[in-house]
């Protein structure tokens, strides 16, 4: 039943410039890759977050024009469209879609013909699926062509949203040599063939559309810190960043909680930082890699000793980010980084003359932040 | 054009190699900085304070209330009681009637309830001997138990901002032999001794206590950080008769009735001025800084003078204010936290 088959290509028939820009991407499916273990226990959290927010697949709102031509003996075009919606379970066919297929059934001598022929927003040849000799019941053809129709569409349904995402490869391109089955010369069961049959539906929701120039997010979250203090240090967070499809930089300021490393006879000393941080990421859909620096100032005060006194000492690390970002909804997103950092000045914390810490070579630290994509 | 490309990589491999070699010099190279956030400073007008271990230092219980305040300021005032080591004394010279004194002391504590109480320990050794030549160096050592026992506890408790208080109320011999096994316990060590007397100039090493071991005594003002506590008070107001009834009625009360009536009516023998200098911070209400005067000879009957001396390195205490250490006394013996319960106010 069925025949020789070239599915559109995707980028055909969108034609339409893909963004892997995590401010592009539709909400999609929960997807689990693998990063490498440095990032494993990021992306636990970052885990946490999608299943907590993710939601079950939806038909995404792809829509096409349907023109169906069959003679008499077939289904009429309504009908036929009601196959395929009963398959799909929504209505895909919308008079203003780019995407255009001809549904097509004819006969040559005693047997019936079909064709599914599809065409770019310019009218072009995409791809087809023919159904040779099919027999002379054009009902069952029809039927066949609607199921098969309908689990084209929804190839591309979901082709569309992977493509939209940024997730998967494009598809194969279509072959240039044509479908097995050469149109063939009208020769209709009907004495004459049937107008084409436009079935219009209701206008589907087309997918957001986006320029082409960087996509600006800011945002804020908390991070937990080792290597930063005696103890491990949380921080708060705000950020803003460019993002292109495959690289972004981003821009933040944090400040920590106060810390208080104690001695044996519970004298101390407080610290905290205030820092600048600067990234600069390679993006991978939702995973990212990044070069990170830190600026900024160690502030330190004496507790609970006799004479007190405060410091300050620069604050500079330079590192690496493994990163990953989760949408939620049309703007916002979560995201989640593991930051491994050297200390290129290192201090020591005295009291009485007598080291209490000395901050280690190398600091790891775990952020979670949330963010809005700006329009 | 695929020689181009290819010096294009190299190039572009060059500049990575240099980048990591850049950022792996910038970590070698790495800055580090130190910052002084606090310093001690002892409580009072001595070097050492209640914060500060204690190791006391005495040959007969019964002449004073040095073991009781002890005890009392360690299980209820937040002192460190690390250990008391028992040597005879020119009053007392039998080690085993001193250290049976002292246990009984400590066995009336523990079953009174208190828990912060060191086994005492008997430490013999004959006071020092000048050596010919008048160097520290050659004096023979005794290699004592106490001294041992100022050797371990010191390396273990003291610290830089906060030494190891050794309170003698008997002679310095056994410090005086730490010294001479190790001479690095006197950068761990400050010795409080209640010894001596004052004079127009600052103090002599004689009685009490200083004319023991007269050596030993100009070993310990010449090496360690060094109190001396001239000053007394009249010991029999601590506990007088008419205040017995006051005390608590458990094991520990019952000792100090018992032992009251035998304690010295001699200011002299107070040797818990020691105790309360280091544990009480008013109570040392004049100290003199002092010099030492010209070390003795083989045959002197006492230790070197102490000269007043601004900036002088150790420590003279020419007065006492014992007011504040007998209400102390009196709050801590009728506490019933120091013997491990709730209290006094509490539930």
């Amino acid at each position: 039943m069925t025949g020789g088959r070239t599915l559109p290509a995707a980028s055909r028939l969108g034609d339409r410039p893909v963004r892997t820009s995590v401010a592009a991407r539709p909400e999609v499916p929960t997807r689990r890759r693998s990063f490498g273990g440095v990032l494993l226990f990021a992306l636990c959290g970052w885990a946490a977050i999608t299943l907590a927010t993710a939601r079950p697949a939806q038909a995404a709102p792809y829509a096409v024009n349907l023109e169906y031509r069959a003679g008499a003996g077939c289904p009429a075009a309504p009908e036929f469209a009601a196959t395929v919606q009963s398959r799909l379970g929504y209505d895909p066919f919308s008079e203003g879609a780019d995407e255009k297929v001809l549904v097509l059934i004819t006969s040559r001598g005693d047997a019936l013909n079909g064709r599914v022929e599809w065409r770019d927003r310019h009218g072009e040849w995409a791809g087809e699926q023919a159904f040779p000799g099919s027999g002379t019941d054009c009902r069952r053809l029809a039927h066949a062509m609607g199921f098969a129709l309908a689990v084209q569409i929804q190839i591309l349904a979901a082709t569309r949203l992977e493509l939209d995402d940024g997730a998967l490869p494009l598809p194969t391109p279509p072959a240039r040599e044509p479908a097995p089955v050469a149109p063939p010369p009208p020769s209709p069961v009907a004495p004459a063939p049937a107008p084409p049959v436009t079935i219009q539906a209701p206008p589907a929701v087309p997918p957001a559309t986006f320029s082409a120039g960087p996509a600006l997010a800011i945002g804020a979250g908390a991070a937990a810190a080792v290597g930063m203090s005696s103890n491990p240090t949380w921080s708060g967070r705000v950020f803003g960043a460019l993002a292109w499809p495959h690289v972004s930089v981003e821009l933040g300021a944090a400040l920590s909680a106060p810390d208080i490393t104690r001695r044996a006879d519970g004298a101390g000393y407080s610290q905290r930082f205030v820092f600048l941080a600067a990234a600069g990421c390679a993006t991978l859909v939702r995973l990212s890699a990044c070069l990170l620096s830190n600026v900024g100032q160690v502030r330190m005060h004496g507790e609970d000793i006799d004479r007190p006194t405060s410091a300050n000492v620069p604050l500079v690390e330079l590192g690496v980010r493994a990163g990953a970002r989760q949408r939620m909804g049309r703007h916002l997103f979560w995201q989640a980084h593991l930051d491994g950092l050297a200390n290129l000045n290192r201090w020591t914390a005295t009291l009485d003359r007598v080291p209490v810490w000395t901050a280690p070579r190398f600091v790891a630290s775990l952020g979670v932040e949330a963010g809005v994509w700006i329009p | 054009m695929d020689s181009m490309t290819g010096a294009r990589a190299t190039a572009g491999r060059r500049r990575a190699c240099g980048l990591l070699l850049a950022l792996g010099a910038l970590c070698a190279a790495a800055c580090a900085e130190t910052r002084d956030l606090g310093t001690t400073v002892p409580r009072g007008k001595l070097p050492v304070d209640a914060r500060n271990p204690i190791i006391l230092v005495n040959d007969g219980v019964y002449d004073n209330w040095q073991g009781e305040f002890a005890l009392l300021m360690a299980n209820g005032g937040g002192m460190t009681l690390a250990g008391m080591i028992v040597n005879t004394g020119g009053n007392t010279p039998d080690i085993n009637a001193n250290i049976d004194g002292w246990r009984k002391l400590v066995a009336a504590a523990r079953a009174s309830g208190m828990r912060s109480v060191p086994d005492p320990i008997t430490s013999i050794g004959p006071p020092l001997t000048r050596p010919a030549n008048g160097q520290f160096a050659s004096t023979s050592a005794n290699h004592s138990e106490g001294a041992q026992l100022i050797l371990e506890t010191s390396s273990h408790l003291s610290l830089p901002y906060r030494p190891l208080a050794v309170v003698c109320g008997g002679r310095l011999t056994d410090v005086a032999d730490a010294f001479l096994i190790d001479p690095t316990v006197a950068q761990r060590v400050v010795v409080v001794a209640s010894l001596g007397s004052l004079t127009t100039s600052g103090a002599a090493m004689g009685p009490p206590n200083g004319e023991m071991d007269p050596w030993a005594d100009a070993i310990v003002t010449s090496s360690y950080r060094f109190v001396q506590i001239s000053s007394f008070y009249d010991q029999l107001t601590d506990v007088p008769t008419s205040q017995l009834g006051s005390l608590p009625t458990n094991a520990f009360g019952d000792w100090i009735t018992m032992k009251q009536p035998q304690v010295w009516n001699l200011p002299q023998a107070a040797d818990q001025v020691g105790v309360l200098a280091v544990g009480v911070q008013t109570f040392a209400a004049s100290v003199e800084a002092v010099s030492i005067g010209p070390l003795p000879d083989g045959g002197s009957a006492a230790g070197p003078d102490l000269v007043a001396q601004t900036g002088g390195p150790d420590w003279l205490v020419t007065q006492v204010a014992s007011a504040d250490s007998t209400r102390l006394f009196w709050q801590l013996v009728k506490d019933p936290a120091t013997y491990g319960g709730a209290p006094d106010g509490g539930p």
